[in-house]
């Protein structure tokens, strides 16, 4: 058994071992943890270093030249509280730039007991295949009698085949096997890093599985500076004000939350309140259906639910879930107040393997255009989509997983659809840079919106969640953002330097690989504490400015693997209706629309970037050390100054 | 009277298996994040919300004790918990086939048992358990949980 040998220079939190598998030719090679460590810490920035690199603007998605690379960092797998995740990342083939999700769970921390911090995969197999790791041993086995089975199939069925219940397995479905361009990884059943598509292209590859059993140990550096780092975290965490709301209901809190202040996308974002969203709400799904707290590895923070629906048309129906994304996808977004027809949405596409934003946008413009006579029955294969239609809604999903009819043209998201579709239905397609957005309403959260414009896989809200500016905290606002208007979700000034540096600290949530809840939103750790832990762990001299620019650098990569694929300042932008349409109804948020520019010129002058293209200066990316990919950048023609 | 002895008390029921507890143990005993070698093992079905923390339950009457050939199994005299003696273990794996609980495992390649030994007194595992599935019973019956407690499901208040 091993016991976790690693090189002289990194002597705990990191397993040691970037894993190599090329399914083409099935060779499998381990090369040691370098250096980049230090500059881009692990998790998702180890994985933007190394994507940087291997693909390049001619790259086609699903080809056999795209890497999938599986990445945990430092603190998955130890007892950091939500020390539990992992990052995918290819080039996507939903949005044609970068492809990168997270999810939580127990597969990221497994991958790190079995040695590994990164896993790469290359080249394509011929037939389906499931890829296994135990510890030191890797074997790439048949899957041909698992391909076509659903994701809670596909993982009783390799639990059942290795007589193992403590296997961790990230899975793809049926979507991902029929090409739907943003099928999703799924690790314990619902745990997804859904987004941009990685699911497809684990399936381009013919990979059915990642499975994997980790029996080694993360050693640690320092234990006691660690011990103590944990007991100021535990304290911080069991004292602060939402600590019991999150046990409670986790993300789900947001359905009453968001629709309070009218910020609940409400059927297809054409309202920013719902009438029925108590009767979908956190507090209801707890009082009523949940079973019992659920939570991803070693946290302390039990944020996820088991659930079990005891009566109705949904009786029966159990399963640990779901986030805010996919209850409110499948209620208000929909226009649907059935909690149980909600959770029967998400129970769909975990099955089935699909992104529940993605999936919702899909529907819900599906339901618009309808509504607005942009499509017909005859179209939609005989379905009459109205607000709330409970039949049409999973008719949608199914034929979009299968590719029939309607659903043929959503499988690739909406913006494909609308182009194809044409007729104005391109103004109705919620989508930045071909990735759909989230359920809430960025009218009436001007940093949210900020953030979803500029996030570097497109239309995401994870990738900086300024939540800082529902504080209120005027002089708070100003001490760190400079503005007083920073702390209030409806001003402007301070909101780019805000995005900044909400960008920064969820980098550094996901190049730890732990949950950006914790560190982020409830505040636990700065990139002082971050660079304490991660000295401790590792005996790396870690500083907290350090850590922080590391986060700067792997958003400035990001940056350069979407400009180098064509993004500008003017895909920097939102979906019209949030520019030009007062939000309606009678709520805190009543006749909001998004002035982006001003906001925008903010946020470039504090990252360095050129304002007129939103490309990085020469100056940033040399500051950052990134001298070679200026180089690549000139090379792929793209105007850096 | 018989003796009394302390115990973890597991409620299985509301058990998140987050296996904090796992990492707990294996932090206290090895020093490192090793959760294979941890003396509480979580098993789980996911797809019915099972989550089980299996571990030794300090028996009044132990069968592994009273299979082992070699009195390579004693209490603590302080908290009862059952400990192995290396010195006299032989590796047969009689306590873990012994128990009808699978509170004692024996991993491929170890040659001792593990078997949880109460920390002493202070079961790590409990101070990470916030939603009070692992608690401790000492000897004199008092019951000891984590610094907080988790609400998990809904109380007047919060509706």
């Amino acid at each position: 058994m091993r016991k976790g040998v690693l090189h002289v220079n990194i002597q705990g939190g990191y397993a040691g071992t970037i894993l190599k598998v090329d399914l083409t030719d099935g060779r499998v090679a381990k090369e040691a943890l370098g250096d980049e460590i230090k500059s881009y810490l692990g998790g998702r920035g180890l994985n933007i270093r190394k994507l940087f690199s291997l693909v390049d603007h001619h790259t086609d998605p699903l080809s056999p030249q795209n890497p999938l690379l599986f990445s945990a960092g430092p603190l998955a797998g130890t007892m950091f509280p939500g020390g539990a995740r992992f990052n995918v990342s290819a080039k996507s083939p939903h949005t044609g730039i970068l492809g990168d999700a997270n999810a939580g769970g127990f597969f990221g921390p497994e991958l790190k007991f079995a040695g590994y911090d990164q896993l790469i995969i290359s080249g394509r197999s011929v037939k389906p295949v499931y890829l296994l790791i135990t510890d030191d041993r890797v074997e790439i086995r048949p899957a041909d009698h698992l391909w076509g089975r659903d994701v809670w199939e596909t993982q009783k069925a390799l639990q059942e085949e290795l007589k193992d219940s403590r296997i961790q397995v990230a899975c793809i479905g049926p979507a991902a096997e029929n090409g739907v361009t943003f099928a999703g990884v799924f690790a314990n059943l619902v745990r997804t890093a859904a987004r941009t598509g990685m699911g497809t292209v684990m399936g381009a590859k013919n990979l059915k599985a990642v499975v994997v059993r980790g029996r080694g140990c993360i050693p640690i550096h320092d234990r006691e500076r660690f011990q103590d780092l944990l007991n100021r975290i535990d304290e911080k965490i069991y004292a602060h004000s939402d600590y019991q709301a999150r046990a409670m209901m986790g993300t789900t809190k947001l359905v009453n939350a968001l629709n309070k202040f009218g910020c609940l996308a409400t059927r297809h974002f054409l309202a920013g309140d719902f009438a029925g969203a108590d009767a979908v709400s956190g507090e209801e799904l707890a009082a009523q259906l949940k079973v019992k707290s659920k939570a991803c590895f070693a946290c302390t923070i039990p944020c996820s639910r088991f659930f079990r629906i005891p009566s109705g048309p949904y009786a029966g129906l159990a399963s640990e879930g779901p986030e805010f994304e996919g209850l409110a996808g499948f209620s208000s977004r929909v226009g649907c107040d059935d909690l149980g027809f909600a959770l029967q949405g998400v129970d769909d596409c975990n099955r089935l393997g699909m992104d529940v934003i993605t999936a919702s946008e899909c529907v819900s413009f599906v339901m618009e255009c309808y509504a607005e006579g942009l499509l017909s029955r005859d179209e939609l294969d005989g379905l009459e989509p109205h607000w709330g239609d409970q039949h049409a809604v999973r008719e949608l999903l199914r034929k979009i997983v299968y590719r029939e009819g309607i659903g043929n043209l959503l499988a690739r998201g909406v913006r494909h659809a609308a182009r194809e579709l044409g007729r104005g239905t391109e103004k109705l397609a919620m989508h930045i840079k071909g990735l759909e957005v989230f359920q809430a309403d960025p009218r009436g959260l001007k940093g949210y919106a900020l953030g979803f414009a500029l996030a570097s896989r497109g239309g995401d809200h994870l990738r900086s969640e300024p939540s800082f500016e529902f504080s209120n905290d005027p002089d708070e606002g100003m001490r760190r953002y400079g503005a007083k208007e920073s702390a209030f979700r409806l001003e402007y000034k301070g909101k780019g330097r805000l995005v900044k540096h909400y960008e920064e600290w969820s980098a550094l949530s996901d190049c730890l690989s732990a949950c950006k809840n914790t560190i982020v939103n409830m505040e636990i750790i700065n990139f002082e504490e971050g660079a304490e832990l991660l000295q401790s762990l590792s005996g790396i001299p870690f500083t907290g400015e350090g850590v922080q620019q590391a986060c700067e650098r792997v958003l400035n990569l990001e940056r350069a693997f979407i400009v180098r694929e064509g993004i500008r300042r003017s895909d920097d932008t939102l979906p019209e209706r949030f520019l030009k349409e007062p939000l309606p109804g009678e709520h805190p948020s009543k006749g909001s629309v998004v002035e982006l520019e001003a906001m925008l010129d903010e946020y470039y002058e504090a990252r360095g970037w050129d304002l007129n293209t939103g490309i990085p200066t020469r100056e940033t990316l040399i500051r950052l050390g990134l001298e070679d990919v200026v180089g690549e950048l000139l090379a792929a023609r793209v105007p850096v100054v | 009277m018989t003796e009394r002895y302390s115990t973890l008390v597991v409620n299985r029921d509301i058990c998140t298996g987050c296996r904090a507890c796992e990492v707990a143990c294996s932090l206290a005993h090895e020093g490192c994040f090793w959760p294979e070698k941890s003396r509480v093992q979580v098993y789980k079905q996911e797809a019915d919300g099972v989550d089980y923390p299996v571990v030794c339950r300090q028996c009044d009457e132990p069968a592994c004790m009273e299979a082992c050939p070699a009195e390579a199994l004693k209490r603590n005299p302080k908290t009862g918990a059952i400990l192995v003696v290396e010195e006299n273990c032989v590796s047969c794996g009689a306590c873990v086939d012994a128990c009808p609980y699978e509170g004692a495992r024996l991993l491929e390649g170890e040659d001792k048992p593990l078997i949880c030994d109460l920390c002493g007194g202070e079961p790590s595992c409990v101070q990470r358990c916030v939603v009070h599935a692992l608690k401790y019973r000492n000897v004199s019956g008092q019951v000891i949980t984590a610094p907080v407690q988790a609400i998990t499901l809904p109380q007047e208040k919060l509706r």
